[in-house]
Parts: structure tokens; sequence; C-alpha cells
């Protein structure tokens, strides 16, 4: 009776262990350093690339404005990153996480070019907010945590508030497009 | 008599006088040095903020911006005045303060700083 009430014991917290790894596994993409850098770089250059859209389509002196710090802030961090994987002579491997980024960057894009005029800057803002809501959590959750090498992981932490200030500059914006 | 003893009250009291005259020159001479130098006030502009955010100076003071960031900033004045065009990592900017003013980073709309006048 009583082997019979450890065993089932045992045997629900081994399922409940395994189903528990799983379910963190198929949440948290496990990255090496090279699939880190990886998506470091390719989130930036997407960011970089939706700015250079909105310089070529919008005529809100708000948008252009946000778009060209983007550009200069993002392509800062890829330098950065650059000059950081070829000092430690690490080659960035793309990985599940960095092709679903740029799978969705396609998509976004595509609906961004249907927009025209003050629903484009809408549709770019809106964009801005949520994609730099996503990289946030993505830094903060699986980049920086899983970073082995120490100054990946401090490129990383510099560019948190970074990203923050992004994001209330985009917030920023986004109210006085609603107006 | 009361006319050498008031001659030498009279000399006596040119020459109190005179070292009077004297020490306070000197004394004039010795602290003149600090209060009208200018003093010179560094902002460091780090992890997107102006550190210290808001500063108290003398009017005549300098005030030094320098860029710690790889980021690029800059220092326009709150109803754009004046800026400092964008300053790249370890850039400065100076500005001898008159009057007080408030700013921000036209690149990021969201760093704000203040110079104050105190008399
Ligand atoms: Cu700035």
């Amino acid at each position: 009776m009583k082997t019979k009430f450890i065993t089932k014991t045992l045997a629900i917290l081994v399922i409940a262990l395994f189903s528990s790894v799983c379910g963190f596994a198929q949440d948290t993409p496990q990255l090496t350093d090279p699939e880190i850098a990886k998506v470091a770089v390719v989130a930036n250059q997407i960011d970089v690339d939706y700015a250079k859209l909105a310089i070529d389509r919008s005529k809100n002196p708000d948008v252009r404005e946000f778009a060209n710090t983007m550009i200069a802030d993002h392509s800062a961090i890829i330098k950065q990153a650059v000059a950081l994987v070829t000092k430690l002579g690490v080659v960035p491997q793309d990985n599940a996480m960095s092709k679903s980024l740029l799978q969705q960057a396609d998509e976004t894009t595509k609906k961004l070019k249907a927009a025209k005029g003050k629903a484009f800057d809408k549709a770019y803002i809106d964009n801005e907010v949520a994609y730099h809501k996503a990289v946030i959590g993505a830094v903060k959750t699986v980049l920086i945590p899983q970073s082995q090498n120490a100054e990946l992981k401090a490129l990383l932490e510099t560019a948190m508030p970074i990203l923050e200030t992004h994001l209330h500059h985009a917030e920023m914006a986004q109210s006085k497009i609603l107006k | 008599m009361n006319t050498v003893r008031n001659h030498s009250v009279s000399l006596a009291i040119f020459v109190v006088g005179l070292a009077c005259v004297f020490l306070v020159l000197t004394g004039f001479n010795n602290t003149d040095v600090n209060p009208n130098t200018p003093t010179k006030h560094v902002v460091t502009i780090y992890q997107m903020k102006f550190n210290p955010e808001n500063i108290s100076v003398k009017k005549g003071d300098i005030v030094e911006w320098v860029n710690k960031d790889f980021v690029p900033h800059d220092v326009t004045e709150i109803n754009k005045k004046w800026t400092s065009k964008p300053l790249n990592e370890g850039d400065t900017f100076s500005k001898v303060v008159t009057k007080s003013f408030k700013y921000f980073c036209s690149i990021h709309l969201v760093m704000k700083g203040s110079v104050t006048v105190k008399d």
C-alpha cells in the first residue's frame, strides 16, 4: 500500500518535471553565444530596415525624426556587436529565433508597404511600439540570461536602456499621431 | 603738550588706517581668485541619461557635457534656441552659463535636463 503510494507520487512528480522541462524548452529557446550574436544583429538590422522604409514613405516630421534615431542607434549597436564577435573570433550562427524574426519582419514589411500616408505612419509607429516591447522581452529573458561570454552579456545589458528609451519615444510619437 | 598729544593721536590713527587699507587690499587679493573664477561642471551622458540631470551653477560658470554612450546624443535648448549638434562617443560640448535653461536630447526626446543659475 505504502509502496504503491510512493510509486504513484514519484510517477506524478516525474511527469510534472518532464512536462515542465518540455514546456520550458518549447517556450524558451536555448541559444549558444554565436546564435545570440546572430539574433542581436538580425533584430537590430530589422529595425534599421523598417526605419529606412519610414524615411522613404513618411512625410510626418515626428515619424521621420524617430526613424532617423532608430537608424543611428541600431546601426551603432550592430557596429558594437560586429566589433565584439570579430574580437572574440565568433561567427554568428543562424537559428530558430533569428529565422523566425526574419520571417515575421517579412510579413510586417509587406503590410507596411501596403499602407499609404497617415495609415503608414500609424502602422509603422504601432509596429515600433510592439517590436521594441518584444525585443526588450527577448533580450531580458533569453539573450542576457543565456549569454556565456561576459562581454556579450555586457553589450546586451548596455542595449537595454537604449531599447527602453526607444519604446518611450515610440509611445510618445504614437500618442501624437492619434491626435 | 596738548598739540603734541593730538599729533601723536592723529599719527596713530593714520598708521592704523593705513594698515587697515593694506589688510583690506591684500585680503581682497587673496579671496579675489575664487569667487570670480568660473567653475567647470561636467554632465556625463551615460546609459541614456544626463548625469546629473539637474545642476545648479553660478552665473558665468561653464558646463561641459561628455557623451559616454556609443549611440549619438545632443544637447538642445528646450525651445530649440541652440543645439550642440550630435555628439558621438567621447565628444564634448561646453557652454558658459548666463541664465537658467532646460534642455533635452533631440535624438532621444525622452532625455531631459536642466541648468539653474543660483545667486
Ligand atoms: Cu540622446
